[in-house]
């Protein structure tokens, strides 16, 4: 089922009461953080790290359309080719164009944020072309028709008895449910997919501008098998993808892959230089690579919010945010669940459509204490509450209530007179008293038939 | 150099490879023909090594004998691909391939099994060590890709359980040859 950030509160009052599927983001965020907190505290430079990841990001966002230039540069000299895409609709079309000439009735895809972010599979797929993801996560939530729930473990809302029934049905097979056979059973099956596709999709992790060298990162091997296996590569990235210097990278290596999954490294990392050619002989034929800009440039150019863009995309705060921990990543409805996505849904999509995920924490501030190239998440997630109430996205009642409040608190003596009324209120009806959208989630504390500006005159009075 | 090569083969370990440490190539064409339990047809060889020293070729067929229209079907009903490595990385366990004629990157990709065999010199503490000062200008020249490999194909996709060879290959090892007195 698909599901809206626009009814957050909604999405997330049903996934508490699932207890099953808490059950399981619970032991899947916790053995993630377990995980990152052994190899994080082995590396005493940690916190210095951080600082020089932030500072790295930092001036690449605030000089993107250089670094990028740079970058498009060197790949073009490697014999890659560039395709610009304003929004995720024109990078859609891009893909889809190549795909069509090259005149491939299917595509093999590897994991990537950004082409969940354009809706990509759903747009070839109405073309009529066949899309596999070969993630295994991805493919398990292809086969379930449902959005990943994680951005580094799409599929931890489902168990492995809901694997099991999936491949029983979709891939002919006894019913198993132990995690070996079920992965064996996607091999084989994803093998053949290999070997006959023509066409490969895979996202990017870093591009960097003074080499032209795509960095991707991941553990199953399948987008060693994307990038290299077909007659055509295309590789999907955002602007923000870019880093300065392929001297970099063991830096951004080391944050992300403790960061993601505890993992000192991971077992693959490409490094990619160019197509096929007398020193590269294998590979694709053609080498395709379509930067998306997506609001990027917008986002980048807001003095405070550009941050968000510093993101590596690790998912660390999702692991650790107790609202993510209790309700999951379906719930924000969102390309980008958790802090992070709370902080991007409304700028990057529509902000009235994301206005309640800001409100989707308790502004703790862990997130900001686990970015690996610290974000001030929780300062941000405030920050887009103004900006909403500043757009008027909120509800005429809430509106009138902070007006009415505003009257009252502007004045002493309508501040006394609202606290007598309300000692009234609250003994004529005692528990009784309802406020909507307040009392039912937040206890209202006993308020005394005397302020503390009357006991006080009424001291000084006696005393004079 | 003893340090560098026990904190590699902890960590190669961790990643759930192995490694073995042998005095010789002789050594390790003894040691490759224990590990691939296949006969030589379903095994084969990077031209490098092959150029390294004779004695390979007893182990499996060379790369460069095979056309790049036939590499995915050789490859894909290989039970082995035996590589060389440009880097050793002891910090996380990591071998860093190159892709040059005669090791295509689909060598250590698609049979179920990747053994490295690497001189103990090739060693480094970590990656920024193994790339170095001014390692943008001396990549920027190389249009071969480069892959790190530190572990066989790993999933934990299914409730957090971590299965060996999704993808690629299942089993993961790497020869070091000399270094041992080092």
């Amino acid at each position: 089922m698909e599901m809206r950030s626009s009814e957050f509160s909604e999405n997330a009052r049903r996934a508490l009461a699932d207890g099953d599927l808490r059950q399981k983001i619970w032991k899947s965020t916790h053995t993630g953080l377990a995980m990152r907190k052994i190899t994080v505290d082995e590396l005493p430079e940690w916190e210095e790290l951080r600082e020089r990841a932030h500072a790295i990001r930092k001036n690449c966002i605030e000089n993107l359309n250089g670094y990028l230039d740079n970058f498009e540069r060197h790949a073009r000299g490697n014999g890659m080719t560039i395709h610009h895409a304003a929004t995720g609709d024109d990078a859609n079309k891009i893909i889809y164009d190549i795909v069509r000439r090259s005149e491939a009735g299917s595509v093999i895809k590897s994991k990537s944020m950004i082409t969940e972010e354009t809706h990509l599979n759903g747009m070839l797929e109405d073309n009529g072309i066949r899309v596999t993801e070969t993630d295994l996560g991805e493919f398990i939530i292809q086969l379930a028709h449902e959005p990943p729930s994680h951005i580094i473990t799409p599929a931890i809302h489902k168990s492995k008895e809901d694997v099991a029934r999936l491949f029983q049905e979709h891939l002919n097979i006894p019913y198993t449910d132990d995690p070996g056979q079920l992965t064996a059973a996607a091999r084989e099956y994803m093998r053949r997919e290999f070997l006959s596709a023509r066409v490969g999709i895979t996202g990017v992790n870093f591009a960097c501008a003074d080499t032209g060298t795509l960095v991707i990162v991941e553990n199953e091997g399948n987008v060693r098998m994307c990038s290299v296996m077909p007659d055509i590569h295309i590789a999907v990235m955002s602007v923000d993808k870019v880093i300065p210097s392929f001297a970099d990278v063991p830096l951004f290596l080391r944050l992300l892959t403790r960061s993601a999954s505890g993992q000192r490294i991971t077992s693959y990392i490409s490094m990619v230089n160019g197509p096929r050619s007398a020193q590269n002989p294998d590979g694709p034929r053609q080498l395709h690579i379509v930067v998306l800009d997506g609001g990027r440039r917008q986002l980048a150019a807001h003095p405070e919010l550009k941050e968000a863009l510093y993101c590596i995309r690790c998912g660390a705060c999702m692991n650790v945010c107790p609202v993510y921990q209790s309700v999951g990543g379906h719930a924000y409805g969102s390309v980008y669940p958790g802090p992070i996505g709370s902080v991007v849904t409304p700028i990057l999509f529509d902000m009235n459509e994301a206005k309640e995920l800001p409100y989707a924490s308790s502004l703790c501030g862990a997130c900001t204490d686990i970015c690996p190239v610290k974000i001030d998440l929780h300062r941000h997630l405030l920050m887009e509450r103004h900006a909403i109430v500043r757009k008027g996205y909120k509800s005429f009642s809430e509106k009138a209530a902070m007006a009415v409040w505003k009257w009252i608190a502007s004045d002493p003596s309508r501040i006394e007179a609202a606290g007598r009324f309300g000692w009234l209120l609250q003994k004529l009806f005692g528990s009784k008293l309802v406020l909507p959208g307040w009392t039912p989630f937040r206890s209202i504390p006993e308020i005394r038939r005397h302020s503390f500006r009357t006991l006080m005159r009424r001291r000084l009075k006696k005393n004079e | 150099m003893n340090n560098l090569f026990d904190r590699f083969s902890a960590q190669v370990a961790a990643n759930g490879g192995w490694v073995e440490r042998v005095s010789a190539h002789a050594d390790a064409v003894i040691l490759l023909g224990e590990k691939c339990r296949s006969d030589r047809e379903s095994v084969l060889v990077s031209d490098r090594l092959y150029a390294m020293h004779e004695s390979y070729r007893t182990i499996g067929r060379a790369m460069q004998s095979v056309p790049y229209i036939l590499m995915k079907e050789v490859l894909s009903n290989a039970t082995a691909g035996i590589t060389s490595c440009d880097g050793l990385i002891a910090e996380t366990g990591t071998v860093v391939l190159l892709s040059t004629p005669g090791e295509p990157r689909m060598l250590s990709l698609l049979p179920e099994q990747h053994i490295v065999v690497a001189p103990a010199n090739r060693f480094t503490r970590t990656l920024e060590e193994y790339l170095g000062e001014g390692s943008s200008a001396a990549f920027s020249g190389n249009r071969g890709s480069i892959t790190l490999v530190s572990g066989p194909s790993r999933t934990s996709d299914i409730e957090k359980t971590l299965i060996m060879g999704v993808h690629g290959p299942r089993d993961f090892g790497v020869i070091v040859i000399g270094g041992s007195d080092g």
